[in-house]
C-alpha cells in the first residue's frame, strides 16, 4: 500500500541569470495520516520550496519541478493547475511562517476563514461565517464571534497564528503543512501553538509536515525527522533515533550547538564553521564537505562523488548520506560527540 | 467626528492663508485697476472717485477684511456715486469689468468644468484601471508591452497636442463630431455629449496612462505579498485571487491619487478648456488674468483651493474606510 503522501525524487530548479538554482535536488520521503514529519534544515536548504511544491504553488511560475508527489494517489507534479487547486485547502492546507504577512490586511479574520471554507463547500455566507467562528473557538480564541470581525493587525502574534491554523483546518485537510509556524512567537506561545497542532492532529487524524530550523520544536511533536542540506536529504529517521543517535556530521554540529542548562556558561558554544553553500554552485561530491571536520577521516575523496542516502543497518528506518562508513561514524560519535551532548 | 471637525478647521486655516496670499500678491501688482477703469480722458478727480468706488484707497488689511466678511455675510459694492450692488453671501467679490458678482460668474462657468471633470474622470479611471490590471496579469507579454507603450505615450504627450490632433481628425476630416464648445446638458443632452467626447477622451488618454502605470505597479507589488500566496493556498481560482485579493489591496493608493486629481480638475482644466473652447472655470481664471480683473482672479483661485482642500479631506476619510489599519485619531 502506498503511503498517504509519497514524494519521490523531487527536484525544484529555478533558472536565474546567474545560473540554475537547485533549491531541491532529488528529495524523497513519505508521510502517513496521523503522522508528523519534521523537515529540518537551515535557511536555503530547500525546506520551504519543498512545501510549496507539494501545494503545487510553483505551477505557472518559472520554477522547474520534476519527480513525483503522490497525494492520496494524485500526482501533484503532473496534475493541472485546476486539479491541484481542487486539492488545495480541501485535501492539503498550509500554515505560513509570518501570520501577519500571510493574512490579508484588508479583510476580517472571520471572512478570510469563511472564504477558505466556501471555496470547497457550497454553503451560504452565513453558514461559512458560523463555521469560521466555530473554527476560531476550536483553536482557542476567546469570544470568537466578536473576534471574527477583527482585522489581522488587531490580533496578537499568537492569535494570528491560531487564526491561520483555523483557516487551514476549516476544510478538514488530510495533510497540513506548517512552515515555521512558531518562528515569530515567544516561547510560551510557541508551546501553546505546538500543543494545539498536536491536539488538532489527534482530532482530525491529518498528516502534518512541520518545517523548521528549530530542533526543539521537532523534538516536541515530530514522529520522524528529515534533515536537509543544500536541497538534499542528508539524514532521516525517527525523532528518537535522530536526536539520540545522530549519524551525519552536520547533525552532530547542529546538536552540539544547542546550549544546555547544565553546560558551563564560560565555554564558548560550538558552531558549524562556514556558510551554507550557494545553490547555483553546489560543492562537488558531498555538499557538506567544505564545512565538515571529518573529511580526512572518510578514507575516500569526499569531493568526488555524492554519497547515497543509505540505511545505517539493513532494515533500519534510519538513513544517512555520508562517506564515513558506519564503524567510523559510531567511533567518532561515541568518543567525540556524545560526551558533549 | 472629532477628526472631521479638526480637518475642517485645518482646511479653513489653509483657505485663509491662500486667500491672504492671493489677495496680497494680486493687489500689489503694478497694474492699477483704477488706471485701467479710468480710460483715456482721465482726470485726477475721476481717478480719485474710481479709487474710492473700487475701495483701493483703503489699506490692504481693510480690503481683505471686507472680502472675508463678504464671503460669510455678503456685502454691497458702490457703483458710480450712488447706485449700490448687492453681493449676497458667499460673496467672492464684484467684477466691475464684466459687471457681475464673482460668485455668479463662477456659478455660470461651473457646469462646463463639472461636465469635463465628471466624464473624463470616469473614463480615465475605467481605462487606466483596466489597462493596468491587464498588463499586470499579462506581465512581459506583447499585451503588457503595448499597454506600457500607450502609458508612456500618454504620459509624455500634452493636451494641446493630442487635443488638436483629435480635433483635426474627428471634426475637420471625418466630420464625426461637432466643432467643440459647450451647451448645457439640460438644453441639449445629445449635443452636450457629442461636444464633450473629445475633451473627455483627451484628458482621459493622458491621465489613464498614469493610472495604468500606477495600477500595474501596485498589482505587481501586491502579487508578491505573502497573503496572496495564502489566498492561492486556500484553493481560490486565479481570477478570484486577482480580482478580490490583489485588486482590493492595490486600489487603495489609487483612490487617493484619484481624489486629489479630481479635486484639482474641479478647480478648472485650463488647457483643455482652451483647446476645446469650453467656457469653464479655467477659462474664467485665465481670462481674468489677461484682463487684470483682480476680483475674479482672487475668486477663482479661492474656489480652486477650496476644491483641493475638500478633496484632501474626502480622500483621507475614504482612506480610513478602505484601509482598516488607518485610524482617524
Amino acid at each position: 500500500m502506498t503511503p498517504f503522501l509519497q514524494v519521490t525524487d523531487l527536484k525544484v530548479h529555478f533558472p536565474t541569470e546567474d545560473g540554475l538554482v537547485k533549491a531541491v535536488d532529488g528529495l524523497s520521503f513519505s508521510v502517513e495520516k496521523g503522522e508528523t514529519l519534521g523537515i529540518v534544515g537551515e535557511s536555503g536548504s530547500g525546506k520551504s520550496v519543498t512545501s510549496l511544491a507539494i501545494m503545487g504553488l510553483q505551477k505557472e511560475t518559472r520554477a522547474q519541478v520534476s519527480g513525483q508527489i503522490l497525494l492520496d494517489g494524485v500526482d501533484i507534479v503532473a496534475a493541472s493547475e485546476a486539479e491541484v487547486r481542487e486539492l488545495r485547502g480541501r485535501s492539503m492546507a498550509m500554515i505560513f511562517q509570518d501570520a501577519l504577512a500571510a493574512l490579508h490586511p484588508y479583510f476580517t479574520v472571520g471572512s478570510q476563514i469563511a472564504e477558505a471554507y466556501r471555496v470547497h463547500n457550497r454553503v451560504s455566507k452565513k453558514v461559512a461565517q458560523a463555521r469560521a467562528i466555530e473554527m476560531l473557538d476550536r483553536v482557542g480564541i476567546p469570544d470568537p464571534a466578536k473576534r471574527a470581525g477583527s482585522f489581522p493587525h488587531q490580533f496578537s502574534g499568537g492569535m494570528r497564528q491560531r487564526a491561520m491554523i483555523a483557516m487551514a483546518l476549516s476544510c478538514n485537510p488530510s495533510l497540513l503543512i506548517a512552515d515555521e509556524p512558531t518562528t515569530a512567537l515567544d516561547v510560551t506561545v510557541q508551546a501553546q501553538i505546538l500543543e494545539l497542532l498536536g491536539d488538532l492532529q489527534k482530532e482530525f487524524g491529518s498528516a502534518i509536515i512541520l518545517i523548521t530550523h528549530d530542533l526543539g520544536v521537532v523534538a516536541e511533536i515530530a514522529d520522524e525527522i528529515l534533515l536537509m542540506y543544500a536541497g538534499k536529504a542528508i539524514e532521516r529517521g525517527t525523532t528518537r533515533d535522530l536526536l539520540s543517535n545522530p549519524q551525519h556530521p552536520y547533525a552532530w554540529g547542529l546538536l552540539s550547538s544547542i546550549p544546555r542548562l547544565e553546560g558551563d556558561p564560560t565555554v564558548k558554544l560550538p558552531y558549524i564553521e562556514g556558510t551554507p553553500p550557494s545553490l547555483i554552485k553546489v560543492p562537488n561530491g558531498c555538499a557538506f564537505n567544505p564545512r565538515c571536520r571529518y573529511v580526512d577521516r572518510a578514507g575516500v575523496d569526499c569531493t568526488a562523488v555524492i554519497p547515497e542516502l543509505l540505511q545505517i543497518a539493513s532494515g533500519s528506518a534510519h538513513e544517512v548520506r555520508c562517506h564515513l562508513d558506519n564503524a567510523k561514524r559510531v567511533g567518532i560519535f561515541n568518543s567525540e560527540i556524545r560526551p558533549s551532548l | 467626528m472629532r477628526y472631521l471637525i479638526r480637518r475642517l478647521i485645518g482646511g479653513g486655516v489653509v483657505l485663509t492663508i491662500v486667500s491672504a496670499v492671493v489677495f496680497g500678491v494680486f493687489y500689489i501688482l503694478p497694474a492699477d485697476p483704477a488706471r485701467l477703469a479710468c480710460g483715456k480722458s482721465c482726470t485726477p478727480e475721476l481717478m480719485a472717485r474710481i479709487r474710492h468706488t473700487l475701495e483701493i484707497d483703503q489699506p490692504l488689511a481693510t480690503q481683505y477684511g471686507r472680502f472675508v466678511k463678504g464671503i460669510f455675510v455678503g456685502r454691497t459694492y458702490l457703483k458710480g456715486t450712488t447706485a449700490q450692488i448687492k453681493c449676497p453671501s458667499p460673496c467672492l467679490g464684484y467684477s466691475y469689468q464684466t459687471d457681475a458678482t464673482v460668485t455668479s460668474l463662477i456659478k455660470d462657468r461651473l457646469p462646463a468644468t463639472l461636465s469635463i471633470a465628471a466624464g473624463a474622470s470616469i473614463l480615465w479611471l475605467f481605462v487606466g484601471l483596466l489597462t493596468g490590471v491587464i498588463s499586470a496579469l499579462r506581465r512581459g507579454t506583447w499585451v503588457d508591452k503595448l499597454a506600457q507603450g500607450f502609458a508612456l505615450g500618454g504620459a509624455s504627450l500634452q493636451i494641446y497636442f493630442v487635443g488638436l490632433v483629435l480635433q483635426f481628425i474627428f471634426v475637420d476630416k471625418l466630420n464625426l463630431l461637432p466643432s467643440p464648445g459647450y451647451v448645457s446638458p439640460f438644453d441639449d443632452f445629445g449635443g452636450w455629449f457629442m461636444q464633450m467626447i473629445l475633451p473627455w477622451t483627451t484628458l482621459a488618454f493622458l491621465l489613464s496612462a498614469i493610472y495604468a502605470r500606477l495600477t500595474r505597479a501596485g498589482m505587481l507589488e501586491v502579487m508578491s505579498e505573502d497573503y496572496i500566496r495564502t489566498a492561492r493556498a486556500k484553493g481560490l481560482t486565479k481570477s478570484r485571487v486577482n480580482v478580490k485579493h490583489v485588486l482590493r489591496a492595490a486600489i487603495t493608493p489609487i483612490v487617493t491619487v484619484f481624489g486629489l486629481d479630481l479635486g484639482q480638475l474641479l478647480g478648472g482644466a485650463v488647457i483643455t478648456e482652451y483647446v476645446f473652447n469650453i467656457p469653464g472655470l479655467g477659462r474664467l481664471a485665465t481670462d481674468a488674468v489677461s484682463n487684470v480683473d483682480l476680483p475674479v482672479i482672487v475668486g477663482t483661485v479661492m474656489f480652486a483651493a477650496f476644491f483641493i482642500v475638500i478633496a484632501n479631506i474626502v480622500v483621507d476619510l475614504l482612506y480610513s474606510v478602505l484601509d482598516p489599519k488607518v485610524r482617524l485619531q
